[in-house]
């Protein structure tokens, strides 16, 4: 049996990762970072933003840098569920004819659903039992999937005609929703300059599925105090408009709140924080850290919140202002 | 966990429990200053509410507003200090109040809860926690990030706080004085109070006085003291001063001095008698001993020697019975009986009607004892009267030049001395003039401030000459007694007393016309018309209540 992770190994390796991912990507410190938390934490990211941004390269560069075996789905609306699952094909050997199972391109490591919101729902759909369980049911098989596994889907979100909105249930599987902000302009020169020169960065495979998985591990064992525990509660239960504690913005503009999965969120990469950070505990400042890429796509606007063009990020704001971390 | 991990957490958890507790106190120490000045600032507030409460019903002195203050500012302080001191801080609680204090990011409150659960399912990320702890813990300066210091917000209610009692006490001057004002009269009510328990206890003491008679005198007195200890305003301590004094003048009736002197002028007539025995008895009577005189007519058998003698003896008693008919009938009744039954030669009927003097003299005595503590106590009742409206007065006075400024015109009432002292009632505007004081200050008195107009009424003895509109101005002609009551034609008569005002006038025969122009009736006889007038005037309540004694007063000092 390998020796366990020490916290060190585990700082050491995400910086290795984060090195090699600066290579390529410029800037996005933030997205990057987002990035690496929810896979240390084994959770899946959805990023949002204009084309151009390098969500794509960001993810093909992560698979790159982890040696992981990596596929990219790029989701069109003519793409049916058994091209990411797989399907049962007809084998003609020796004479004798059998099905044989031939997985899709969810069986590997890291996938990238590249513009996720493009295929119709029910494709989308077939990630579903993927995300959450990290096994994939065809013909009343079910294969289990490689750890560790992990979801990156982009989606653009001005080209709205001829996409299909990510029904609720699938959103709330991906651990965080990252927005891709645009660059600054001394974030663009660096792009112009790595990009348009003879030579291109090259990243090195640094750390494979074993680290990763052993880093997730030692995530889970950071301890958590109850009173901040109990912050993230407070936090998750103040989005539903229905509930005492509320906030004004939430009662007012949220149709439904977020569910579990993003408390869970809230802790899970709140203990990466912290180890990235070089603390063996979660303190009030990781969940503020990660709330709003936990919260945001959790949080279902009414009809008010959209006309008035509130987003959830506004929303998630006041949640922090307002929820008092003394009374946990 | 190993045993030796164990070991060495608990190592460290003790050391890290050391500088929590040590924090712990600090915590403690800035919140009971802090709370300490919240009590007190709760306190100094209830003060200055109830303070400034009592200032304005007039119940308060300064000193007792300062220290209601003080009191309220200490106590409220010294509880709430104390109270957040003993108020029980869970380590949890100030592990939690620490780190965010201190900046710990949750590392003090994960690792006490950590060791709470012993440990337990944290693996080796435990040990990690807590040394990390440990280090942040001990590398955190407390006095920088734990200054005790207190919250200026509090401290500024503090001081306005502080302002307001200040300006309270100062816009309540007027009031405190007018409380200081009746804190004395109070005490002056006390005080007086006190004596007459004192007088009461003599009069118990006193066993020269029959029980019925000590009873009769200390009765009164009980009820003065119920009124007195009852009374909350001078002017109803005087009226029950005044009440119970007239009560004792009552029980003083007949005069003790008319009584006694009557007696004495019966002893010196018989002393002058032949008779040994009669001589002495006047010897005895003439000098007061009545005890003396009492046993010595009990046990007196006078024997004439001859029908002349007995005509002698008998003559000698009729005269002393004409003496003492005015003001012991009885007792001159049972002389006038002796001397006939001495004229008829009947000796044994002459000693029971000597005995029967003997016992109406006894009766005398014990009359004229209790008479006399009567008009003492009165006299002290009288006198406590006018300390009460000195008293009253002083106090009223000193008021008044407080006040000076704020009134432009104010009514006097009492002593017309040129100092103007005596009781003041304040009605603004009245300028009517009653009574006059020595010096002829009726109307007028004057004091450090001028001249003030009011009605007043001297509380010293005033002589008659006090004609209407004379304001007072013109020189009082003294009263003198009548050198002969009785005219011309009336018998010598020897007339006790100086003649000075207030001095006892007796007149020993009845009254004769005289010369136009000089007194022909007793002096004694007029005045039980006037005083009866004037007591009837108080009971139909004609002059206030706070005159009374005044009234009382100046007839006292004019009583015979």
């Amino acid at each position: 049996m390998a020796e366990p992770l020490t916290p060190d190994q585990f700082r050491a390796n995400a910086e290795r990762i984060e090195g090699e991912l600066t290579k390529l990507i410029v800037g996005q410190h933030e997205v990057v970072r987002l990035v690496l938390v929810a896979l240390i934490a084994g959770g899946h990211v959805l990023l949002e933003g204009v084309p151009g941004l390098g969500k794509t390269m960001l993810i093909r560069t992560l698979g790159q840098v982890l040696s992981l075996k990596f596929s990219r789905i790029q989701f069109t609306p003519d793409l049916m569920p058994a091209d990411i699952t797989g399907t049962e094909i007809l084998i003609d050997q020796d004479g004798q004819r059998s099905f044989r199972f031939q997985p899709g391109p969810v069986f590997a490591n890291l996938i990238l659903a590249d513009e996720i919101n493009r295929a119709t729902p029910k494709t989308q759909s077939a990630l579903l039992q993927a995300m959450q369980e990290a096994v994939v049911t065809v013909a009343d098989t079910t294969h289990t999937l490689e750890q560790p596994f992990f979801v990156m889907a982009t989606q653009n979100p001005i080209e709205m005609e001829g996409t299909y909105p990510l029904p609720e249930a699938q959103v709330d599987r991906f651990f965080f929703k990252v927005d891709v902000p645009y660059p600054s302009t001394d974030e663009l020169d660096q792009i112009l300059e790595r990009t348009t020169g003879r030579e291109l960065p090259q990243v090195e495979a640094c750390l494979g599925g074993e680290a990763i998985l052993a880093m997730q591990s030692l995530a889970r064992a950071v301890p958590i105090a109850t009173h901040v525990r109990e912050y993230a509660a407070h936090l998750v239960v103040a989005t539903h408009p229905e509930r005492p504690e509320a906030t004004s913005l939430a009662q007012k503009f949220v149709r439904y709140g977020a569910s579990p999965r993003g408390g869970q969120a809230l802790i899970l990469g709140a203990k990466v924080i912290a180890l990235l950070s070089g603390r063996y505990n979660v303190a009030f400042e990781d969940v503020v850290a990660i709330a709003p890429a936990a919260l945001r796509h959790r949080l279902i606007l009414n009809f008010d919140g959209i006309a008035e063009g509130i987003s959830p990020d506004q929303i998630v704001a006041e949640l922090l202002e307002q929820v008092s971390r003394s009374k946990q | 966990m190993q045993a030796l991990d164990l070991a060495l957490m608990t190592e460290r958890y003790a050391r890290l429990e050391r500088t929590h507790d040590l924090w712990r106190r600090r915590l403690k120490l800035g919140r009971a200053m802090r709370w300490g000045l919240r009590g007190a600032i709760l306190g100094l507030a209830g003060g200055l509410a109830i303070s400034v409460a009592a200032t304005f019903a007039q119940a308060l002195a300064p000193e007792a507003y300062l220290r209601l203050l003080i009191l309220g500012l200490g106590l409220g302080g010294a509880l709430a200090a104390a109270l957040a001191l003993a108020w029980p801080q869970p380590p949890l609680t100030t592990a939690r109040q620490l780190d965010g204090q201190l900046g710990l990011q949750e590392r003090l409150s994960t690792a006490v809860e950590l060791r709470r659960r012993g440990w337990a399912g944290s693996g080796p990320m435990a040990r990690l926690q807590l040394e990390d702890t440990l280090q942040a813990f001990q590398g955190s300066e407390p006095r920088a990030a734990l200054p005790v210091r207190l919250d200026r917000r509090d401290l500024l209610i503090a001081a306005l706080l502080l302002l307001t009692s200040l300006l309270a006490m100062q816009l309540g001057r007027p009031a405190f004085e007018a409380a200081e004002r009746q804190q004395a009269i109070d005490r002056a009510v006390d005080a007086e109070a006190a004596r007459i328990e004192a007088l009461r206890g003599e009069i118990a003491e006193m066993e020269r006085l029959s029980p019925e008679r000590r009873e009769a005198l200390i009765q009164p007195l009980q009820t003065l003291e119920q009124q007195m200890a009852d009374a909350h305003s001078p002017e109803l301590a005087l009226a029950a001063l005044s009440a119970g004094e007239r009560e004792l003048r009552e029980l003083a009736r007949p005069q003790p001095r008319v009584l006694t002197d009557t007696l004495q002028a019966t002893g010196e007539l018989l002393s002058r008698a032949p008779d040994q025995d009669l001589a002495a008895l006047g010897a005895q009577l003439a000098q007061g001993d009545l005890q003396a005189a009492v046993e010595t007519l009990r046990q007196m058998d006078l024997l004439p020697s001859s029908a002349a003698h007995a005509e002698s003896q008998a003559r000698q008693l009729e005269a002393a019975a004409e003496t003492l008919q005015a003001a012991m009938p009885e007792l001159a009744q049972a002389l006038r009986e002796a001397a006939a039954s001495l004229r008829h030669g009947d000796s044994v009927a002459s000693r029971q009607n000597l005995a029967s003097a003997a016992r109406a003299l006894e009766d005398v005595s014990q009359q004229v004892l209790q008479a006399e503590m009567a008009a003492s106590v009165a006299e002290a009742l009288a006198q406590a009267q006018g300390r009460l409206l000195r008293a009253t007065g002083e106090t009223t006075e000193a008021g008044e030049v407080a006040a000076q400024g704020q009134s432009g015109s104010q009514s006097r009432l009492g002593g017309g001395q040129p100092d103007g002292a005596g009781a003041s009632q304040g009605q603004t505007g009245s300028n009517s003039s009653i009574g006059q004081g020595e010096g002829g200050g009726a109307g007028r008195g004057e004091n450090a401030a001028g001249v003030t107009q009011g009605s007043t009424s001297g509380n010293a003895p005033i002589a008659q000459g006090n004609a209407p509109g004379d304001g007072g101005e013109r020189p009082y002609q003294p009263l003198q007694p009548p050198a002969r009551l009785a005219g011309e034609s009336g018998i010598e008569l020897a007339l006790a007393g100086s003649g000075d005002a207030g001095e006892l006038v007796l007149g020993v025969a009845g009254s004769a016309p005289g010369a136009e122009g000089a007194a022909q009736v007793p002096y004694t006889a007029v005045f039980g018309r006037y005083e009866a007038a004037v007591r009837m005037a108080i009971d139909n309540l004609q002059p206030p209540a706070f005159m009374e004694a005044l009234v009382r007063q100046y007839f006292s000092s004019l009583a015979p």
